[in-house]
């Protein structure tokens, strides 16, 4: 299929390459179908492309090549749900924003995660401690969590 | 939106499988027990509206970003460890 999109112009994609977030991401719960979409070759930097609407792309990376120590426990209900059996059948992507002075940061309380053989995915709701909305964007460092630590 | 008076270790029920019940106060605090179908999702709510704020702010300002490639600072790309979808 062919689809519109600001920043890559038209592209054709594979239909089975489609993602789809039954309940949209927090704030656009209306935009359900998604392309992950490369920012250059080799780059760490990938576009979620809304399907439905060419402006809306949100800049992602696997945040398991910045923060070496992010886990995201989806526990049992939501990863059977998902139909998630194991680690290895499901892609987590965060969400990055560019803040002020052009730094980039990622949201790691709101992880995306993938079911990479169905393409379903949503949008999960950590409460931990460990992690803010704002991670700042660096060479992958191992993070330590003030929280843990103390404990 | 319904109103109701409950003391500390009194609770409330909605529908037939979500009971809340008030474990704790102090000061202006209350401590709330939350039994749920696993399926249900409890969060609180300024949590669920941080990460939306944060969504629209990461759409807002992605789309408007000349060259995100040199805010990383020219790293270069880590060795995956896991799998890319599709």
């Amino acid at each position: 299929m062919t689809i519109e999109t600001a920043r890559f112009g038209e592209i054709e994609v594979e239909d089975d390459r489609m993602i789809t977030l039954q309940e949209g991401l927090l704030g656009f719960p209306e935009h359900r179908r998604f392309l992950l979409l490369e920012h250059r070759p080799g780059s760490p930097l990938k576009w979620l492309q809304s399907v439905d609407q060419p402006e809306l792309a949100f800049m992602v990376v696997n945040p398991h090549e910045f923060f070496l120590d992010y886990e995201v426990d989806l526990g049992d209900e939501l990863a059977a749900e998902m139909g998630l059996h194991c680690p290895e059948q499901a892609a987590v992507l965060v969400i990055v924003s560019v803040q002020e002075r052009q730094r980039l940061t990622a949201n790691l309380l709101g992880p995306v995660v993938i079911n990479t053989q169905t393409g379903a995915g949503r949008q999960v709701v950590l409460d931990s401690e460990c992690y803010t909305t704002r991670h700042l964007l660096a060479a992958a460092v191992p993070q330590t969590c003030a929280a843990c630590t103390a404990a | 939106m319904l109103v109701l008076t409950r003391r500390v270790g009194q609770t409330v029920k909605i529908g037939d499988e979500i009971e809340v019940t008030v474990l704790q106060i102090s000061g202006d605090q209350v401590r709330l027990g939350i039994v749920a179908p696993r399926a249900v999702q409890v969060h609180r709510k300024e949590l669920l509206e941080q990460i939306a704020r944060e969504n629209i702010l990461a759409a807002q300002s992605a789309a408007g970003a000349p060259d995100v490639e040199e805010m990383l600072g020219g790293r270069p790309p880590a060795a995956k460890k896991n799998p890319d979808p599709g």
